[in-house]
């Protein structure tokens, strides 16, 4: 027996098999065609149906009506920016003020300050007074306020000279203004 | 067992013969494959992109509508107000007379007396590497204590334009101060009209209604412009309080 595979057999039932092949394939390639027209015209006419032209023509036209606001828009704008910079310039920056009034407010009415001077939040402070005592009182407050408020760190007694000729007390602190 | 396929060109005719009626149906599904893969698939694609843009402009749309809206509601007078308040705290540019003003408002509130004073200019790039703001520095002498300069810089603090001190220096009745004054140019390029513009926020609200009351921020709050000085004043302060 031959086994060489002879494709144009002649029998009967593959005549019948192969219309019947080539009917289905018929019937595929019209319902592609189809298919293929439909979706084709479908997204043709959903893109010819597309709004934007229409959107780009009512955005154009209510842009030129915003442009007889166009001052007040600036002011809004500017005033906004604005806003925003001072904030961040108001959260930025050192501001010892608070920190200054609350020491100073603990010199006592027999003392006074002498000198000050800060420098990247180092402070160096000098007060006198004919009473020790005054201040003595003086840097238990600011010591107190010190350990409480934790306004001041590092703080550090740097002298205490007393003058013979005006009986008067110096006292020089510095610190870090936290 | 032979496997071997006889493919000569007898045989090839006799298939083409035999077949020929499957190529154009088989060919007509290549093509409408390919028209699909190539250009509706595309075309569907493109709709999606298409339908997503119309949305944006649908919104950009509804967004300058809703800016129009906002802004023709807004009080002309007060936002002018309110924008000369703020551009005066923060100026676009080196504001030397808003300085001097500053300097003499701060002075006069807490009775300290100003003496020699020396700007330090600086660039035009300049940036203050802490606040990424540019600024003008300025070195003054005041004729003031402890207290009273203390009580300056308070004052200063809230006058307009904003200022940070750096430096103090007191011995007795002589202080010398540095501060740096801030500017900041304003913003290049075209505000897009798209954005919606918001109210402002209660935080902002309270922070011009604050700067509102330093000095020299708003017409009210301005000192008396140096224009009107006596010419040849006496007093120790050079700018005439």
């Amino acid at each position: 027996m031959s086994a060489d595979i002879n494709l144009a057999s002649t029998e009967n039932k593959q005549s019948i098999k192969i219309e019947h092949a080539l009917l289905i394939i018929r019937i595929a390639a019209v319902v592609a065609a189809i298919f293929v027209l439909a979706s084709a015209s479908i997204v043709f006419i959903l893109n010819l149906t597309n709004p934007m032209s229409s959107i780009k023509n009512q955005q154009n036209q209510v842009l030129q009506n915003l442009n007889s606001y166009k001052n007040k828009s600036g002011n809004y704008n500017l005033l906004n920016e604005r806003l925003r910079d001072i904030s961040m310039i108001t959260l930025k920056r050192t501001d010892y003020t608070e920190q200054l009034n609350k020491i100073v407010s603990l010199i006592g009415s027999d003392t006074s300050a002498d000198t000050l001077t800060i420098v990247d939040n180092k402070f160096t402070l000098g007060i006198s007074s004919t009473s020790l005592l005054s201040i003595s009182h003086f840097l238990d407050a600011v010591f107190d306020v010190s350990d409480k408020s934790k306004t001041f760190t590092n703080l550090n007694i740097d002298s205490l000279t007393t003058n013979v000729g005006t009986g008067n007390y110096s006292l020089y602190i510095s610190g870090q203004i936290l | 067992m032979n496997n071997k396929i006889n493919l000569d060109v007898n045989v090839v005719d006799i298939l083409y013969r035999k077949y020929k009626q499957f190529l154009f149906p088989i060919g007509v599904i290549i093509v409408c494959l390919l028209l699909f893969i190539l250009v509706i698939i595309p075309q569907i694609q493109n709709y999606f992109l298409l339908s997503d843009q119309t949305g944006l402009e649908n919104q950009k749309l509804l967004n300058i509508r809703n800016n129009i809206s906002f802004l023709a509601n807004l009080d002309d007078n007060k936002l002018s107000g309110q924008a000369q308040t703020a551009s005066s705290v923060l100026p676009q540019d080196k504001d030397f007379t808003g300085i001097l003003f500053a300097l003499s408002a701060a002075s006069a509130k807490s009775s300290t007396l100003l003496g020699n004073y020396s700007f330090t200019v600086g660039t035009l790039g300049e940036k203050n590497i802490g606040s990424g703001f540019p600024f003008v520095t300025l070195t003054i002498q005041l004729n003031s204590n402890v207290l009273n300069t203390i009580k300056f810089i308070d004052d200063l603090y809230k006058t307009a334009p904003i200022a940070e001190v750096k430096k103090i220096s007191t011995d007795n009745e002589d202080s010398q101060v540095t501060i740096n004054f801030f500017y900041q140019p304003e913003a290049l390029g075209a505000v897009d009209q798209t954005v919606p513009l918001l109210a402002l926020s209660p935080k902002q609200v309270a922070l011009i209604n604050t700067l509102s009351t330093w000095s020299n921020a708003s017409p009210e709050n301005t000192l008396i412009p140096f224009t009107s000085l006596p010419q040849a004043s006496p007093s120790a302060n050079p700018f005439g309080f």
